[in-house]
């Protein structure tokens, strides 16, 4: 029992529960008073939202391929219905979250999967694109057509917002924490359980069934699989968690409004899976710590970058933060073209010794045998090495990430 | 009738504008089968060196300059930039573009100041409003109008009956195949990007002159070009130009007849539908995909 | 395959538990009332030597340290032109006078990019991290409404929105921390009303909105000010990112709109003003509220030849005035300490915020929190910056500043690099006092100008 603790892997997870655990109170200790204060905590919450949202993008894009910019609006859809069942109906923030990441689960899966499984590639990107652009116009409908009034204003409270308030903590725990870190245990426990939910769907049925749809939808279906519904079923599992997520940013940041994700945000989320590194895990957490810093870190980096420039060049060098900032995207995407987790990975296999393979031709066709060999849709479950490597008496570690194509 | 029609009229005028941008959106495309993110950043930045141009010659001449520039800095980007990225997954070059967008608006914002320039209209984009019985046209939307047809038929021309354009579309369709055929294939998309970011700087130096030389001129506009090539179908320049009218007429009549606070949102709603029944747009080509 | 089984029922249990737990709890307060304590309070590093009671945050025995949240890059970095000023203000005061009672003022410029979701994180960051002072200036509605509340609740002054929004004055109980600067749209538009009551009667007022506060604003101001002179068309609105107003425009000429009333940033208002004049050959009388009444807008309009004749409305002088030794001293002050060459309606703004945040600071005298600060800024004189046409005052149940305008126009004039310049006329506005809930033009007096 010991052994089995001590194991490498067992004691990095026991570490990584410890750390999330006392985070919020980490400032207080004297050695990290000097760097870590109450905003880290904070910023610990918002790090949690984005990461449930990410991962459900790398569901959607990473591991069935389909690329979708209107993720924003899918989140704010989201923070809107926890805000307006809190606002209007007095349903406690946790539950709202829950029936938020439900409602616009079914939602996507529905208005965005349907048509989504005609298109694909730049059709698809545009056309979901839309859903940011229309959304704010839908969130403040007050309009007479045909006969017909049309409020969602006294919903939504158009223009202004909803506004939710401070989480606060529970009677119970009262005294031992504070409203912060409330916000944080709530968000991180949802964050914790959300990825371990993503990360057991991508090991199975449903999750090969993704994979085999994004290497090759002509063969998958010739296996059998159901490609319409797997990618609506994609769609629909994305928006699940980009709802929780939306519900989770109401909750950290109090306050929704028309404009609270826009164009840019979309775009965000899609380089920021990219640059962690699609259809693995490890990629959603990169991704989900470059959302949280990267504003920080430019605004630190770029005057010193800025201070190398010669004054004859630049007049102004605060413009210069756009330039660095795009440069250093182009150059990370460059050097890591798997992102950082597929750096990460690598740097870890080249540690170990082994070097990175062609791809794993045997897991691709595994998986489409796991997957037709089900007739129908059952509730996900783990597809075991044994099956996945039957031909190889050799195995490689459960635990590793899928390789993406090309 | 005299509403619909200046409604009409009005949507041509600005989706003309959102046409002569997916022109150069659909050239990438059907060279490179890569979606520019920075496409309106880099004519953005293309104009703004033809504003600098300008000071010194008149229209005409700083024009082919200007783009004979941007020509030689799209072919430049592709050449140093997205080669790098050319044997790597797709959306990799998808976000090198976005960083390019970044990095061309911060470039625009640093070397010419944050202030909006005067621009034109010039020669023959001068001139009072054209009437049309019961509407009316600005004269410089009209001369964008033809120089868009003018760029389509060139662009078309181009890709069906030259040399140049086969080998660019064959490019597009499968590089290795292309190679082993003799193509340099380098070379052909360097060439690709530098005709797109040319028609690009045209795109930008129209749309100048109609709105005013401004930091934010391409930036709305990127998305609505998008969705005029996207309507239109990625690979055909017809399609961009009937997609872009669409979209800026479709918006008109969708604020006229139903609720000016949901013109987007209609005219979005309409996109997906035509995709729905066309995936790949009006124009566009059906692929045929082999296992 | 038990191994997951067992996984799946924990986590379905942990995740009842942890849905119980954070629904038994929620207290939220629905209404945002004033804190009694802020997390910010608890830093020790803020606190100086003597005992004075209050938030002392960002205050230093040798600094203060303020933000504000600009668009510096992006496509709204022509307003970073206003921080340039403001700061370039604030050095010349640190060099010249030392500061204020003996404290340097230091302003942190952090870029939104004009993006809501990126105003959210710099703001935070800026009260959390670098536990400024106040925010002063903060640029945008739509930027700003998403940080309001939480200003409000981190009991962080507010001064000097840019933006004339109701929301932010309309009820200081209820926004003790939030003060404004730019004119409010009602009271705007009910003064455009008045004017064109009394020039246009018997025409129809058409209006064209952005599709928020300001926009829906300033349409409440104008009907209230045209009263029943002229029939109001129904409100024409657009979003933000709307590259050009065509349709709307067409629409309201087809109505047979008389007046135009364009509420709109310099991005839809010269379209708007271009359009008509250029596309449609329509000289229909134009008037455009006061955040587009700068050189931009000509210059975007087309030039003089176009923006001739529209009106707006200014509380400030103006860049080309260089007989005046206040405006010679601006573009000395921005070419010395903040390098920009040439001066203009936005540099000028950028002035008159740093000179009415000093006058402020000065009030509040040597012991200097941020409850005392919002006492001062209430209970202060009537303060006129040296680039502004009238005096502002605020007081406890007053938080709008600038309550008196003039109306404007544009006139053709070669020396100006854009081609013509705004130029006032007519009487001069006042509503001191008054707040824009209930405002009418009753409510508004004439008073001499200049």
């Amino acid at each position: 029992m010991i052994e089995t603790l001590l194991r490498p892997r067992a004691l990095g997870i026991a570490l990584l529960a410890a750390l999330l655990i006392v985070f919020p109170f980490l400032h207080t200790w004297p050695f990290f008073e000097g760097f870590i204060g109450p905003f880290r905590t904070f910023q610990a919450a918002t790090f949690a939202y984005w990461l449930v949202i990410l991962l459900g993008m790398n569901l959607l894009t990473g591991y069935s391929g389909q690329i979708s910019l209107g993720h924003a609006a899918l989140v704010a859809v989201g923070a809107y219905i926890t805000a307006i069942l809190f606002d209007q109906y007095a349903v406690p923030l946790g539950l709202g979250v829950l029936v938020a990441g439900l409602a616009t689960g079914v939602m996507g899966g529905v208005i965005i999967g349907v048509p989504a499984v005609r298109l694909s590639g730049p059709y698809l990107a545009i056309a979901t694109f839309s859903l940011v652009i229309a959304l704010p116009q839908i969130l403040k409908m007050d309009i007479d057509v045909a006969g017909l009034h049309l409020d969602l204003t006294q919903w939504t409270k158009g223009t202004r917002g909803i506004s939710v308030g401070e989480i606060q903590a529970p009677g119970l725990v009262d005294g031992l924490v504070d409203a912060r870190q409330w916000l944080y245990y709530a968000s991180m426990l949802t964050a914790v359980i959300m990825t371990i939910l993503a990360w057991n769907l991508m090991r199975s049925r449903i999750g090969r069934g993704f994979i085999a749809v994004r290497d090759s939808e002509i063969a998958a279906q010739q296996m059998g699989v159901n490609v319409r519904l797997y990618k609506a079923l994609a769609f629909g599992i994305s928006s699940c968690f980009a709802g929780v997520g939306g519900g989770l940013f109401v909750m950290a940041q109090g306050v929704i409004s028309p404009g609270s994700m826009d164009v840019l945000t979309s775009i965000n989320f899609l380089v920021a899976i990219v640059i962690g590194g699609l259809a693995t895990i490890l990629g959603s957490i990169f991704g989900a710590v470059y959302l949280t810093f990267q504003g920080e870190l430019i605004s630190k980096l770029a005057p010193q970058i800025a201070r190398l420039v010669p004054e004859q060049l630049v007049q102004d060098p605060k413009t210069l933060r756009g330039v660095i900032f795009g440069s250093i995207l182009v150059i990370t995407i460059v050097s890591f073209p798997r992102g950082l987790a597929g750096a990460t990975h690598n740097l870890l296999r080249w540690g170990s010794g082994r070097r990175a393979g062609p791809p794993d031709l045997r897991r691709s066709l595994a998986s489409l045998r796991a997957v037709a060999s089900s007739a129908r849709l059952r509730w996900p479950r783990q597809v075991t090495d044994s099956e996945a490597s039957h031909t190889d008496p050799k195995r490689e570690s459960p635990d590793h990430p899928d390789e993406g194509r090309g | 009738m005299e509403q619909f029609s200046q409604q009409v009229i009005s949507g041509i005028a600005s989706g003309s504008l959102f046409a002569v941008l997916a022109l150069s959106l659909v050239m990438i495309y059907r060279s490179t089968s890569i979606l520019n993110f920075a496409q309106g950043e880099m004519a953005l930045f293309s104009t703004f060196i033809a504003w600098t141009f300008l000071t010194t010659m008149p229209f005409w001449p700083a024009f082919f300059l200007a783009l004979l520039v941007a020509a030689f800095m799209g072919a430049a980007l592709e050449r140093f930039v997205l080669r790098q990225v050319e044997e790597a997954p797709v959306l990799n070059a998808v976000i090198v573009t976005l960083g390019l967008f970044t990095v061309f608006s911060g470039l625009s914002l640093t070397v010419w100041g944050s202030l909006p320039k005067s621009f034109g209209p010039f020669s023959v984009f001068k001139g009072p409003a054209i009437d049309l019985g019961p509407a009316s046209i600005g004269r410089a939307n009209v001369g964008i109008l033809i120089v868009a047809v003018i760029v389509m038929a060139l662009l078309f021309l181009l890709f069906q009956r030259t040399k140049l354009g086969l080998a660019m579309r064959a490019v597009a369709q499968n590089r290795v195949a292309s190679r082993l055929v003799g193509i340099r294939v380098g070379q052909i998309l360097a060439v690709g990007w530098g005709i797109s970011a040319a028609v690009g700087a045209v795109a930008g130096v129209l749309v100048g002159q109609t709105s005013g030389l401004s930091l934010g001129l391409m930036f709305d506009m990127l998305l609505y070009a998008f969705a005029a090539a996207v309507l239109g179908g990625l690979d055909s320049p017809v399609g961009a130009i009937v997609g872009g009218l669409a979209i800026g007429i479709t918006k008109n009549l969708a604020g006229t007849y139903i609720d000016p606070g949901v013109d987007a949102t209609v005219a979005f709603i309409i996109i997906v539908l035509v995709l729905m029944i066309r995936p790949t747009g009006i124009f566009g080509q059906r692929v045929l995909k082999r296992v | 395959m038990r191994r997951s089984r067992i996984l799946w029922i924990l986590l379905t249990a942990v995740a009842l538990l942890a849905i119980a737990a954070v629904a038994c709890g929620e207290e939220e307060e629905k209404e945002v009332t004033p804190p009694a304590e802020t997390v910010a309070a608890e830093t020790p590093a803020a606190e100086s030597p003597e005992a004075v009671t209050g938030d002392t945050t960002g205050v230093t025995d040798t600094e203060i340290l303020i933000g504000t949240h600009q668009p510096l890059t992006g496509p709204a970095a022509a307003y970073s032109q206003i921080s340039a000023a403001t700061t370039a203000y604030f050095d010349y005061i640190n060099e010249t006078e030392g500061g204020v009672n003996g404290r340097k003022i230091k302003l942190l410029v952090e870029d939104d990019q004009y993006s809501p979701p990126l105003t959210v994180e710099v703001v935070r960051r800026l009260v959390e991290q670098d536990k400024v002072f106040a925010i002063l200036g903060g640029l945008g509605t739509a930027t700003h409404m998403q940080v309001i509340d939480y200003l409000m609740e981190q009991g962080v002054p507010d001064f000097f929105v840019s933006t004339g929004a109701l929301e932010w004055v309309k009820d200081p109980a209820a926004r003790p921390n939030c003060f404004g600067i730019l004119p409010n749209y009602i009271a705007e538009g009910i003064i455009f009303g008045d004017y064109i009551a009394k020039n246009y009667a018997g025409g129809k007022v058409g209006v064209i909105g952005q599709n928020d506060d300001f926009g829906q604003d300033g349409y409440e101001g104008v009907k209230r000010g045209v009263g029943d002179a002229l029939e109001i068309l129904p409100l024409e609105t657009f979003e933000a990112p709307d590259p050009d107003v065509n349709s709307q425009v067409d629409r309201l000429q087809a109505a047979g709109a008389t007046v135009l009333v364009v509420w709109a940033v310099p991005r839809q208002a010269p379209a708007a003003i271009r359009h008509a004049r250029a596309d449609l050959g329509w000289d229909v009388p134009i008037f455009i509220g006061t955040v587009s009444a700068n050189e931009l807008t000509i210059a975007l309009a087309g030039g003089g030849e176009n923006a001739e004749g529209v009106i707006s409305n200014e509380a400030l002088k103006h860049a080309y005035e260089t007989d005046d030794p206040a405006i010679q001293k601006h573009i000395e002050i921005i070419d010395k300490y903040g390098g920009i060459k040439a001066a203009n309606n936005l540099t000028l703004y950028g002035q008159s915020l740093a000179e009415g945040f000093i006058n402020i600071l000065k009030e509040a005298g040597p012991d200097l929190t941020r409850e005392g600060v919002i006492a001062a800024a209430e209970s202060a004189e009537p303060f006129q910056c040296s680039v502004c046409l009238f005096s502002t005052s605020l007081s406890e149940t007053d938080h709008d500043s600038s309550q008196a305008v003039v109306l404007s126009r544009v006139e053709l004039d070669p020396a100006n690099p854009v081609g013509a310049k705004w130029v006032p006329f007519g009487d001069a506005y006042s509503w001191q006092g008054v707040l824009p809930g209930d405002m009418t033009i009753d409510d508004i007096e004439r008073i001499p100008f200049p």
